[in-house]
């Protein structure tokens, strides 16, 4: 399947996964390629971790969102913006006839409290502003890049703990509105990430089933990122002769190595196949330590899905 | 049998220079605290399990509190299940060390539940604390708990003077920096103008916060459901009279961070986005007057030995020549990247850990990342 048609599935995608496996490389990767197609994106980070509108060669994003790549012929715009719990808070009061109260929940502190009276309510508040954006149609594709490790599994999950626990009031009704749309899966999907390794395909395993039983939610495929290309038919085929009467010993051992990797990589990717019945979307391992937009580009175009591993 | 030339080896050869490894030796050495803080995914829980093996090689009773380390390794450590009491890790078969090295996973509740109880007055007061709903939810799910109870279980075993060193995991938190301050944040949310106004005894005096107070309280009960108000109220009642004792508790905590035998340590990968989140962390230190002791950069890949090979037209020949020269590259590229993060402050040491072509995830692998970190103290034969 080409990309488009996977990524823009759903009118939002919730890219999830363990720190560090590259989920705001996906997500700058995805809003490229749906740009690239002629979708409007909007990109939200939801934390303070850096580099998503970078990667897209814009400036650090805030809470107004702002324009990363106006876009041009055939090309959508990329804009971005960072959803804090406080400011979405304001902004609900603001929309509910509430402004008078707004100000002094914040300099109360209110913030502090109704999080501790309801656990989860800042994930909430977050995911509350998502909805709304998704309803008011501010772009073809929203994009959020979901918060690190296991808090991608609280964040999910705040909307069903709030709405089992609180009876009524205006908190509940915005849990029930947003566990509405996660569990659709025409407006709504979650992006899983991984690293083709042992300990990132236990977590993400386990993370999928999670969401899919505690959280109803639909999950759209797997991404495995930093695969390194098969070298089925390159280095790995260098005939052995020719190895021992052209190469020094540096040389082998990078035969060596990539044959090993190789083949951690086969033996982790069958893995996740055995154990997770969904689409795999392979990306490619960038030979540098420092991504730049030009790696994306390369990133985006390799967005394809492959078929649907057999269980 | 090893042959010394695989690149792995070679790498680890050179990715502890001779002043390092004095150094980081010595960090354990004298060190009673580690604390372990960085970005996620870049092997924290292993290289704190691996440093405390170290000290453990090197004749320490170690200990190391990890608050969600992946299950093979906790398998490992002998911590599956979580539970508050260390457990004595034993030495891979067939060496031993003249320490010990044991492994506690934490258990934020009733770490929590251990604090209200010794901080009350009363058996009544824990019981009604422990009882409250809102309680239940603060001590299970309250960000910044886990950061609370984590360095709260660190200043108990620190405290009772079982080992001679404790090394903790930091919770996979963006900002290790909520582990200084988490035991700040509950004595800040007792002392909350809401928790004065929630519990305050009298009509009268709620009548003196005023209108306004009235209408914000009611306002909250609109939008979080009047029973999590009641449940509020009930929970700052029942700790009225508390605050003193964790006022303490906290500045106790707090001195114990700051002693010159707390040290602190950033993990990191060598990659750009980790290298960021790790120099954001650093400066966030430095800038409450904390001594970043010692970097460790993980996952470094291997660099490959020079190759003046001809350049043969064998197809497959010149791919692995590319290989070979993007495999070079980087490597470099991200030695210069690791080398930028502590330019600023020379006296912080650098140690580098080479990318493995194996997860670690068991004793014998600890044992390789303890001998990597700290050279030459390998395990007597047992």
């Amino acid at each position: 399947m080409d990309s488009i048609r996977w990524i823009t599935a759903a009118k939002v995608a919730v890219v999830a996964g363990k720190g560090g496996v590259g989920k705001t490389t996906l997500t700058a990767a995805l809003a490229r390629a749906a740009a690239d197609a002629g979708r409007s994106v909007l990109v939200v980070g939801v934390d303070g971790r850096p580099g998503l509108a970078e990667l897209l060669g814009g400036e650090a994003l805030d809470y107004e969102p702002q324009v990363i790549d106006p876009g041009g012929t055939g090309r959508g715009p990329i804009s971005g913006r960072i959803i804090r719990p406080e400011a979405a808070l304001l902004d609900y009061l603001d929309d509910h006839g509430l402004r008078r109260v707004a100000k002094r929940f914040l300099a109360t502190g209110a913030v502090d409290v109704l999080a501790t009276t309801t656990p989860g309510i800042r994930d909430l508040l977050v995911l509350g502003k998502v909805k709304q954006l998704e309803q008011q149609g501010v772009a073809d594709l929203i994009l959020v890049d979901a918060p690190a490790a296991g808090h991608a599994i609280t964040f999910l999950h705040a909307a069903r703990s709030i709405s089992e626990v609180v009876a009524g009031g205006r908190v509940r009704q915005q849990a029930d509105d947003v566990l509405e749309l996660l569990s659709d899966p025409a407006r709504c999907q979650v992006i899983l990430v991984t690293l083709p390794e042992e300990t990132p395909v236990n977590e993400v395993v386990e993370v999928a089933f999670e969401l899919e039983d505690r959280v109803g939610i639909k999950l759209g495929p797997v991404v495995v990122n930093g695969c390194w290309p098969d070298l089925d038919a390159a280095p790995l085929a260098v005939p052995a002769d020719l190895l021992d009467e052209t190469s020094p010993r540096h040389l082998r051992e990078t035969a060596a190595l990539a044959a090993t990797r190789l083949e951690r990589q086969r033996e982790q990717l069958r893995r996740l196949s055995d154990t997770l019945p969904l689409p795999q979307v392979l990306l490619p391992f960038r030979f540098t330590a420092g991504l730049t937009p030009a790696d994306l580009d390369a990133l985006a175009a390799s967005l394809r899905i492959e078929p649907v591993p057999t269980p | 049998m090893t042959d010394p030339h695989l690149p792995g080896r070679a790498a680890a050869d050179r990715a502890t220079s001779d002043h390092a490894v004095a150094d980081l030796a010595t960090v354990l050495d004298r060190s009673e605290v580690v604390l372990a803080g960085g970005p996620g995914g870049v092997g924290k829980t292993t290289t704190a399990a691996a440093r405390a093996g170290a000290a453990a090689r090197r004749g320490r009773r170690g200990v190391v509190v990890t608050v969600d380390p992946a299950r093979r390794l906790a398998d490992s450590l002998g911590v599956a299940e979580v539970g508050n009491e260390p457990r004595l890790v034993l030495p891979p078969t067939g060496t031993s060390w003249p320490g010990s090295l044991s492994a506690l996973m934490l258990d934020t509740a009733s770490t929590f539940d251990a604090l209200v109880r010794s901080q009350s007055t009363s058996t009544e007061q824990a019981e009604a604390i422990l009882g409250n709903p809102m309680y239940r939810n603060i001590s299970g799910a309250l960000s910044g708990t886990q950061e609370y109870m984590a360095v709260e279980k660190l200043h108990e075993l620190h405290r009772a003077g079982d080992f001679d060193l404790v090394v903790v995991d930091t919770p996979p938190s963006r900002n290790a920096i909520d582990l200084l301050e988490a035991p700040g944040r509950l004595v800040r949310f007792l002392e909350h103008p809401i928790y004065r106004l929630l519990t305050a005894p009298s009509r009268s005096a709620l009548r003196a916060f005023g209108a306004a107070a009235r209408l914000f309280l009611r306002t909250l009960r609109g939008i979080a459901g009047a029973e999590i108000v009641e449940d509020a109220v009930e929970f700052f009642q029942a700790f009225a009279g508390m605050e003193d004792g964790f006022r303490r508790r906290a500045a106790d905590v707090d001195r114990m961070l700051r002693e010159p035998s707390t040290s602190f340590v950033v993990v990191s990968s060598p990659r750009d986005e980790a290298l960021r989140e790790a120099g954001h962390l650093i400066g966030e230190l430095r800038a409450r007057d904390m001594t970043v002791d010692a970097v460790v950069v993980n996952l470094v890949h291997p660099e490959p030995g020079a190759v003046e090979a001809s350049r043969g037209d064998h197809g497959a020949l010149r791919a692995l020549l590319t290989l070979h020269d993007r495999l070079t590259t980087l490597a470099l590229d991200e030695r210069e990247r690791a080398r930028r993060l502590v330019a600023a402050d020379s006296s912080t040491i650098v140690t580098e850990l080479p990318l493995l072509d194996h997860d670690v995830h068991d004793l014998d692998g600890l044992g390789e990342l303890a001998s990597l970190l700290v050279p030459g103290d390998v395990g007597t034969e047992g």
